[in-house]
């Protein structure tokens, strides 16, 4: 299942999608789904498994993501 | 792109030549990225996100910020400036300024001053406009809730020990004028602990007009100077508190963005030393009819000096250097009425020589005997 990473700012997209990339994550930077309330326009879509490993990468960073799925608060 | 002989001596107004990628960066936008920034997700404006965020992080780099976040984009360094002037919340407060300010300060702050907001003084310093930092303790007062100093002067070129002068006012705030100074001097951000620094990407930078940036290292201390649209939050009225957001209001000039990021990555050599710099305001230091107004310690000197001609007004010494030799310089107040006030040469002012890191010692050559072929009657 695929599960979506929701940013505050522009900003924290390109660094979160710089910074995961740099790590080996598979990942798609996307338009935030209608039925999604965003922030930010833009959204990274990634594997269940990888969602919980980034989120706490990057914290580590100073960035700020909110997972979002079918089961949001499971990552 | 350096020119066989480069007669621009005006680059404390804006910088010429620049870097020929940095046209190029901004041509390549025109004409084959395009899009906006974080208004959308196609492509193009990933393309677009990316290379502002990249460029962002060259700046913070380049002075020194850890925090990319704090670092907004401006028009320029006045922009940047009026953006924590009008946004503190001045109120019976006192403020210290150094006595070369330019006037991207002091109009807003006498703006401030006139609706009753603030008190101003200028900082006890030496003949040269150099602060005397160990006398600063004697002007701070229990109201006063902001220093700014000019980093280095439009017209002297005197570069302020910015480091040292934090240290001393402690958690006073410090709001650091960068303008002629970024691209030339060192800055520590960081290091120093400034609080607010504005900079502009047009002079030493070698990057486009249009182009600056403010850093705030507290962002909640300043309300945002403009209000607008984000791209994000935009279902509410209230702009983002979060940064770099909250003070990036409207479009932002991506072209000027493009080049400047090719500014960054492609700084030229220098084409003289600084021990060359030095010996060309040594020699003009022994013109007849001539003083130079310049650092009284060498080690702060920076890329900029003034001249002024015992019987020739500055427009004319200036005209004359153009019309005879080719030469552009720039005669006047050059903005900075409180510099020239406090080096003695206001209301004349003065001609600034001010170089390019393209210059060689054969263009200072070229300035040296013009100078002294125009200073004849």
């Amino acid at each position: 299942m695929k599960k979506l990473l929701l940013f505050q700012t522009t900003r924290a997209v390109i660094r979160a999608e710089r910074i995961l990339q740099k790590e080996g994550f598979k990942l798609r930077v996307i338009p935030v789904p209608k039925d999604i309330s965003s922030e930010c326009g833009i959204a990274i879509e990634l594997s269940e498994e990888d969602c919980a490993k980034v989120v706490s990468i990057l914290q580590e960073s100073g960035i700020v993501a909110q997972e979002h799925g079918e089961n949001p608060g499971d990552c | 792109m350096r020119t066989r002989t480069n007669t621009y001596f005006d680059n404390a107004a804006t910088s010429f030549p620049k870097p020929p990628e940095v046209a190029e960066g901004m041509a390549r936008y025109l004409n084959e990225v395009g899009g906006p920034y974080g208004r959308s997700a196609y492509g193009r404006v990933l393309n677009v996100a990316r290379i502002v965020e990249e460029t962002r992080d060259l700046l913070a780099q380049r002075i020194g910020a850890s925090d990319g976040d704090h670092l907004v984009f401006t028009s320029n360094a006045t922009e940047a400036l009026n953006t924590v002037l009008r946004g503190f919340p001045f109120k019976d407060s006192h403020v210290l300024v150094s006595p070369l300010e330019h006037n991207a300060v002091m109009r807003p702050l006498w703006a401030l001053h006139t609706s009753g907001l603030l008190e101003f003084d200028v900082l006890p310093h030496f003949p040269d406009g150099a602060i005397d930092i160990t006398r600063m303790s004697e002007m701070i007062r229990h109201n006063t809730h902001l220093v700014i100093v000019n980093h280095q002067s439009n017209v002297n070129g005197v570069v302020q020990d910015i480091g040292r002068i934090k240290k001393e006012l402690g958690t006073i705030p410090l709001l650091v004028d960068a303008s002629q100074s970024c691209g030339h001097e060192r800055i520590d951000l960081d290091g120093w602990g400034v609080d607010y620094l504005a900079l502009t990407g047009h002079k030493g930078l070698l990057g486009p007009t249009g182009t600056g940036a403010l850093f705030l290292r507290d962002p909640s201390s300043v309300s945002p100077f403009r209000y607008g649209g984000t791209g994000s939050r935009s279902e509410e009225y209230e702009m983002p508190d979060y940064m770099p957001d909250r003070f990036e209001a409207g479009t932002p000039n991506i072209a000027g963005v493009f080049g400047l990021r090719e500014a960054l990555l492609h700084t030229p050599e220098y084409g003289h030393t600084r021990k060359e710099y030095l010996a060309f305001i040594d020699r003009l230091d022994t013109l007849e009819n001539m003083s130079v107004l310049k650092a009284n310690d060498a080690s702060r000197q920076g890329p900029v000096v003034s001249i002024m001609h015992e019987r020739f007004v500055p427009s004319e010494l200036a005209q004359r250097l153009t019309s005879r030799f080719g030469i552009e310089t720039r005669a006047g107040l050059h903005c900075a009425p409180l510099a020239h006030v406090s080096l003695g040469t206001a209301p004349r002012g003065t001609v600034r020589i001010s170089v390019s890191l393209y210059h060689t010692s054969e263009d200072f050559d070229r300035v040296f005997h013009a100078l002294r072929q125009a200073s004849q009657p």
